[in-house]
């Protein structure tokens, strides 16, 4: 969304119904195309609301606003609720509320730091020294007459482990959601695995198949698009999701948390705190393994904290996604 | 003299195939198409809002049945967008509802109706003692930093200064990435108030 500086005068004249009708129809139609801009004459209608409930506008247009947006009993709940919302905060200034104040930084990744402002070369090169690895594999791989390699694009679509995974070794094992630090693991296979000791193990059989997770794949920085909010399948049967974020260039975190929240009832549906990357496919990701039968079908709000080695927990990401489970 | 426009006579659904072939439209995946459905219903909604009409959700019914049937009648859209469709279509009903409420308007105006007092406001007083009451638990059920900024936004006098500062402080970038922000923690108090208060 492309946001004039004109705009703003224009969407609250077309709010008080201020504008021709041609022009009206001409907002309308980007209103309906540009779900960001929709959202942004929204917030323009709570601020009118808000004013005039706050008596911060001279009366006539208060009287506009009234007969405008508040005139319908919508409008009317909103204006209360503005006027709700401006004495609960005010009320909590005054300290007439306990509630404990929280350190707001909702959008760290707005500040460009140097390892931020070197993050598309750095992620280019990644690119680049994957793409060579993966054709040298995959050469080799072919040479060997032992399978081919899958395309690079398919392999972020992957789980982070393989469905036949073997059990990890005493030490390896971390509760919960969090993963391997990103140092201990392995960019890709070594081109030509060590014979493996022979032990007892061997002669046991084989550890149960670990079923397929329904994976989706998302970025931490994200503006909303006019399609909705992603959408993760989960194919009945499955016993575990797994949501992949990309996060490149965040290695000044120490560790992240992630917590997933039901829309509708704002209530938490799944937390993990002290998340570390795992290298998946060249590319630190924020592997978060959530249990399906955590995530009924609905809306979520996926939020996504870091904490740097030093200072307070930041938060980094906001954002929607949608889970459908087939019947 | 004051009148609420009368609410429009229900209109019969879309058929199933109208429904269909309406889904079908809006986008090739099913699911998809539900979403931008209930998406492009909800800023119809607003839309009609947005134009003084007291019921837009009838309003938004209708517009959304004609538009179903006649789809389902084979009708091409020549826009490359079914938005477009939808607006045309939207303005035609807004018009036509507007026209009826002038015609109701003119007759209220011409005969002899006794005035309408409303009730005395002791239940009004509730309802805004019980609406204030929700906001306050719904506030408390978002996250404590989300809480924290939507009420640094609402809380200052001087609210235009304070929320550039604010902004600043954030690195939130300009000024409308917060308002959008901040509106989105809106709605869902907002959807939260709303829930509480239909129980």
């Amino acid at each position: 969304m492309m946001m004039r500086s004109d705009d703003e005068v224009k969407l609250k004249r077309f709010l008080l119904g201020e504008l021709s009708e041609p022009e009206t129809e001409r907002v309308e139609r980007r209103l309906l195309e540009d779900d960001e801009l929709f959202e942004l004459t929204e917030a323009f209608e709570w601020e009118m609301l808000e004013d005039c409930a706050l008596g911060r506008l001279p009366p006539e247009e208060r009287e506009r606003v009234l007969a405008r947006l508040a005139s319908t009993p919508q409008g009317k709940r909103r204006l209360a609720l503005a006027g709700g919302l401006a004495e609960i905060s005010r009320e909590r200034a005054r300290g007439d509320d306990e509630t404990p104040t929280a350190e707001i930084v909702p959008f760290p990744w707005r500040r460009p730091t140097p390892a931020a402002r070197a993050r598309p070369w750095i992620a280019l090169a990644a690119a680049l020294l994957l793409a060579l690895l993966g054709a040298w594999l995959g050469i080799r791989q072919l040479g060997d007459g032992t399978g081919s390699a899958a395309p690079a694009t398919e392999a972020r679509r992957t789980p982070s482990t393989p469905p036949a995974q073997a059990p990890p070794a005493e030490g390896e094992r971390i509760a919960g959601p969090t993963a391997r630090p990103l140092d201990e693991l392995p960019e890709a296979p070594p081109p030509t695995a060590p014979e493996a000791p022979r032990d007892d193990s061997a002669a046991r059989p084989a550890p149960p198949r670990r079923p397929e997770p329904a994976v989706l794949q998302l970025a931490l920085a994200v503006l909303r698009g006019a399609g909705g909010p992603p959408r993760l399948e989960v194919p009945p049967g499955t016993e575990r999701v797994e949501i992949q974020l990309d996060v490149t260039g965040y290695g000044d975190y120490e560790s992240f948390d992630a917590t997933l929240r039901d829309a509708a009832r704002l209530e938490v549906a799944w937390r993990a705190e002290g998340i570390r990357p795992r290298r998946l496919d060249g590319g630190p990701t924020l592997v978060l393994e959530v249990p399906a039968q955590d995530l009924p079908s609905g809306r979520y709000e996926l939020e996504v904290g870091g904490r740097p080695v030093e200072g307070a927990r930041e938060e980094l990401s906001f954002q929607e996604l949608e889970v459908v489970r087939r019947p | 003299v004051a009148v609420k426009r009368a609410r429009p006579a229900a209109f019969p659904g879309p058929t199933p195939e109208e429904f269909e072939a309406l889904l079908a439209r809006l986008d090739p995946d099913r699911d998809r198409a539900g979403e931008r459905y209930e998406e492009i219903r909800r800023k119809l909604a607003r839309l009609f809002e947005w134009r003084g009409c007291d019921f837009p959700e009838e309003l938004v019914d209708e517009t959304i049945n004609r538009v179903a049937r006649r789809l389902a009648e084979g009708v091409e859209i020549q826009t490359p967008d079914p938005y477009a469709f939808f607006c045309g279509v939207a303005f035609l009903v807004y018009k036509e509802s507007w026209r009826k409420t002038v015609r109701e308007r003119q007759a209220v105006e011409t005969g002899d109706w006794p005035t309408h007092t409303p009730p005395a406001s002791l239940a009004a007083d509730d309802a805004e003692s019980r609406r204030l009451e929700c906001l306050r638990h719904c506030l408390d059920a978002l996250p404590r930093d989300q809480r924290e900024l939507l009420l640094r936004y609402h809380q200052e006098d001087d609210h235009i200064r304070s929320r550039k500062a604010l902004c600043q402080e954030m690195g939130a970038g300009t000024l409308n990435a917060l308002r959008i922000r901040v509106h989105r923690l809106r709605r869902r108090v907002e959807d939260c108030v709303r829930g509480r208060l239909a129980e």
